[in-house]
């Protein structure tokens, strides 16, 4: 492709123009908010973006290998156990992620009579809707690998198991990758929930700041800037994961 | 006389209400090669499935090595490896070097060590001719040259039989060859092979016998001198007049 005879190098420097530019007139605009305020409460906001990191990344961790159970027990269990996984997947889908975290938070103690703290009940609540989204995710990689592919290692006479971990899952995960970056940052927005059950994480620490102060828009600014960032990080860390090789022969 | 290292007797199969096997006696000896031919949906594939254990018949025996291929066999894995199979494509692994597409198996079935199965795969990717493919991707080959890495990764498990399904039709024309003069060489060493292939140049030169299907059944099966010779079948002969038009 060329347009108007510009070579990749120029594009590059005008989008980074272009870039700057954008910023330089953003930040231009938002010159009179209160910025003190921002930087006074900086080391409380910083300790909530890192709660908000913390979450999503435990989370997609157990949710990823959960998800990948399902996955493999939607495709591939017997009857029972398969409708379990479908059951467990299409409801965590269906009801309010909101709901989920109280649900957590309030029903286990009623069924026990052991309270669960609050971070206990935000890391399983959060784990469990990741690993509801990731299935279906894995599930769709996993079929998007060629039966033969399966086939070669069974008349190999590899077990299962091993064609599963080192045949299929290997390709499924390269090819789900996209969707799998939409999911993570889908759930580093989800973490702004857990506010309900009394966790301050990025989003409440803004919301808390902004009561006491009352600088609302130098803060929700720096929200957008955050989340964006934030976001922009994870799914740039995730793609750089794409290993090399090519998978179409 | 040895027991024939194949023998099918009153095998059929259905997928669902269709049957794509229809009462099949075949017998395949030891060291020889059977080409097996007939139109699209014939049960060529069906047939060779069969045999490596992906399919299961619903009626009749089939007996391979001497063993009946029933639940028990199948699920004895170091069995199955001894029938060694290749896919007409996309059957490397893609995201595994050569190297590694000709290793997994060898250690995880054979139990080689990785040197030993490393040794193995070198040897058998000289006798394919790529040996200096070792380091390679599948997607950095021809498809001719991930045919032959497909027949090497099967080699490296020893197999006494070899299935090959339509190993070069999806090839390009000058990548067919390089195909067929491994197979050829492999039929030279004494291997027994069954090869679904409408390569009749191939078929006419390197097969002992051949098979012709229709319907899931088998029309004919003759010596391969006397079948390209004169087909008995008028179906056969028809089909025949067909492919060596092209
Ligand atoms: N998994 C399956 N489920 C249902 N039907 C199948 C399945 N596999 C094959 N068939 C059907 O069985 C019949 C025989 O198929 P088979 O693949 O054995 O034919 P073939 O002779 O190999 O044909 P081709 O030359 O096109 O490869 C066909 O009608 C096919 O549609
Ligand atoms: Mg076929």
């Amino acid at each position: 492709m060329r347009d108007a005879g510009l070579s990749e190098r120029h594009k590059a420097i005008l989008w980074w123009a272009g870039l700057l530019a954008t910023l330089a007139g953003v930040a231009w605009l938002c010159r009179d908010f209160r910025w003190p305020v921002v930087w006074q409460s900086a080391p409380f906001l910083l300790r909530g973006l890192g709660i908000s990191w913390l979450l999503t990344l435990v989370s997609v961790g157990i949710g990823m290998v959960a998800g990948i159970a399902l996955a493999a027990a939607r495709l591939a269990a017997p009857p029972g156990l398969r409708h379990l996984a479908v059951g467990y997947v299409e409801l965590l889908r269906a009801v309010p992620q909101l709901m989920v975290i109280f649900w957590v938070f309030f029903t286990w103690p009623a069924m026990t009579g052991q309270a669960l703290s609050a971070w206990a009940a935000a890391i399983a609540s959060l784990s469990m809707i990741a690993a509801a989204y990731l299935a279906e995710v894995v599930r769709a990689g996993l079929q998007s690998v060629p039966r033969v592919q399966v086939e070669s290692g069974l008349v190999t006479g590899l077990s299962h198991g091993t064609i599963f971990l080192r045949v299929v899952l290997p390709q499924a995960l390269r090819n789900m990758l996209p969707a799998l970056v939409a999911h993570i940052v889908m759930m580093f927005k989800i973490t702004s929930l857990v506010y309900v059950i009394g966790l301050i994480d990025f989003f409440r620490a803004i919301i808390l700041v902004n009561n006491r102060d009352f600088a609302p828009y130098a803060l929700y600014t720096t929200m957008a800037a955050g989340y964006f960032l934030c976001c922009y990080a994870l799914s740039w860390l995730v793609r750089r994961l794409d290993p090399k090789y090519s998978l179409t022969t | 006389m040895a027991e024939p290292i194949i023998a099918f007797a009153g095998v059929s199969k259905w997928f669902g209400k269709a049957q794509v096997l229809r009462d099949i006696d075949l017998a395949v000896e030891a060291g020889s090669v059977v080409v097996i031919c007939g139109p699209s949906g014939s049960g060529k594939s069906t047939l060779l499935r069969c045999i490596c254990g992906l399919e299961e018949a619903q009626a009749g025996s089939i007996r391979v090595m001497g063993r009946q291929l029933d639940a028990k066999a199948l699920s004895d894995r170091a069995f199955r490896a001894n029938i060694g199979m290749v896919f007409q494509r996309f059957s490397l692994y893609p995201h595994m070097k050569v190297l590694a597409n000709l290793t997994l198996a060898p250690r995880k079935v054979r139990g080689l060590s990785p040197g030993a199965a490393e040794e193995r795969a070198r040897a058998m990717l000289a006798r394919v001719g790529l040996s200096d493919k070792l380091e390679a991707w599948p997607s950095q080959l021809s498809g001719g040259q991930q045919q032959r890495v497909a027949i090497a990764r099967a080699l490296v498990m020893e197999p006494r039989i070899m299935l090959f399904d339509e190993p070069t039709s999806a090839l390009d024309p000058e990548m067919i060859r390089e195909v067929l003069d491994v197979m050829r060489d492999l039929a030279r060493s004494g291997m027994t092979m069954a090869v679904v292939t409408h390569e009749m140049g191939f078929a006419r030169e390197a097969a002992d016998r051949v098979v012709f299907m229709d319907e899931g059944r088998i029309v004919e099966q003759a010596d391969a001198s006397a079948f390209f010779a004169q087909p008995a079948s008028e179906r056969a002969r028809r089909f025949l007049d067909n492919i060596l038009q092209h």
